[in-house]
């Protein structure tokens, strides 16, 4: 595994200097599930922006980068990285394994966003929140704070 | 011809809640007005809350399944193979009346999620009362924290994915433990991540009813999955995307 992490890390790598991204480049996991979702990957804090149509960063033409096939033991692997405005703004896996257990594959939807690094990513927001309270005032208070938060 | 192109944040208060859709991709406005219409009629059929809807008359024997619109009997059949799969934990009788809301939301979402896939967006998230389904992504999503009102538990970020929390604070008067009758008293939310919306909306509901700690359940859930306790306690399935340097007790 180690050396499949370094591959994407690499590529990521690359585009952060290529584009200053100033938080930690790894966050996440493309990869997750089990023993592989925690820590091996490369999606970004950052990787909200794209999707806010762009209250922070000034609008800037998007860029993106196919990274290369890596195979892992559940399969092989493939993102594709969008940056815009100076940052990473996400982070599509392509290709993602489908030998893997069922909830494996599921996971492999989902990457840990850590909320001390979403909270420093001065461009990343929360789009949107699960449980929120189940009336509309409770939702928006829900909601609100959520992003509050997010701004420190 | 469809009305001009719609893009960016759209709500509608329905079914007891606010729906948000999240157009990262332009759709046609009659795309959004089909969406908001659906979910009415899904409100105006399946609320129990309502004396006249269908589910209503069905269940006090006004209305016979063959009279109603086909959703109902879709909707009914797939409760009953929820029930199955959930080994009893999830059903339409739970709280001893027929409301088949637990799968209704879920269901009416994914819905929603293919006329949007359908029009051609790649890019969107619904939410309806705490349940998200996204397309394309990754989209943050944050997981409000049942003992912290307004707080955030953990984020995670979905790609073509559905996430459903089910928490006491929402509508723990209404979950109830098919077998056993019970309210779920150590469980204050469960979260499920599954491809479907209707799949994480409805083992949200059952793991909540089951009211034990996502480490510890016997139920054959094939899901990542989230609980909190209301001491505080966090446990999830090794499955649950997990950051390396968070710990088991700070997902």
């Amino acid at each position: 595994m180690k050396r499949v992490v370094l591959s994407i890390v690499t590529t990521v790598t690359g585009l952060v200097a290529l584009f200053q991204f100033k938080s930690q480049p790894v966050v996440g996991s493309v990869l997750a599930g089990g023993a592989a979702g925690r820590g091996s990957g490369t999606v970004t804090a950052a990787a909200s922006s794209g999707h806010r149509s762009g209250r922070h960063s000034s609008p800037t033409r998007a860029s993106s980068a196919l990274g290369g096939a890596v195979s892992t033991p559940y399969g092989p692997v493939q993102v594709r990285v969008t940056a815009s405005g100076g940052r990473i703004s996400s982070v599509t896996a392509v290709q993602l394994p489908s030998a893997a257990p069922y909830s494996q594959r599921v996971a492999a939807y989902a990457v840990p966003v850590l909320r001390r690094e979403v909270m420093q990513a001065d461009s990343a927001r929360v789009s949107v929140v699960s449980g929120a309270t189940y009336t509309s005032e409770g939702y928006l208070q829900s909601v609100q704070s959520a992003l509050d938060q997010l701004q420190l | 011809m469809p009305r001009a192109p719609v893009r960016g944040r759209h709500t509608l208060a329905t079914m007891g809640t606010v729906f948000s859709v999240e157009l990262g991709d332009a759709v046609p406005e009659s795309v959004l007005h089909e969406i908001w219409d659906r979910l009415r009629w899904v409100d105006q059929t399946f609320s129990p809350y309502h004396a006249d809807s269908a589910i209503s008359r069905l269940a006090a024997g006004r209305l016979r399944v063959e009279d109603c619109d086909p959703a109902l009997g879709e909707v009914l059949d797939r409760c009953a193979e929820w029930q199955r799969r959930t080994g009893g934990r999830f059903s339409a009788m739970a709280t001893g009346r027929l409301d088949p809301s637990g799968l209704v939301k879920g269901w009416a979402i994914e819905y929603a999620d293919e006329l949007l896939r359908a029009a051609g967006s790649t890019r969107h998230f619904i939410c309806g009362g705490g349940d998200v389904r996204v397309t394309g992504g990754p989209w943050p999503v944050g997981i409000a924290d049942p003992l912290r009102p307004g707080g955030i538990l953990t984020a995670v970020a979905l790609t073509d994915a559905a996430l459903a929390t089910s928490g006491v604070a929402e509508r723990g008067d209404h979950v109830r433990n098919p077998l056993t009758g019970g309210a779920p008293r150590r469980l204050a939310s469960v979260s499920v991540i599954a491809p479907d919306m209707t799949e994480a909306d409805v083992w949200a509901t059952a793991l909540l009813a089951d009211d034990v700690p996502a480490a510890e359940s016997t139920a054959e859930c094939p899901l990542p999955v989230l609980s909190v306790a209301h001491d505080g306690q966090r446990s999830r399935t090794d499955s649950w995307p997990l950051h390396g340097r968070d710990t088991a007790d700070n997902p």
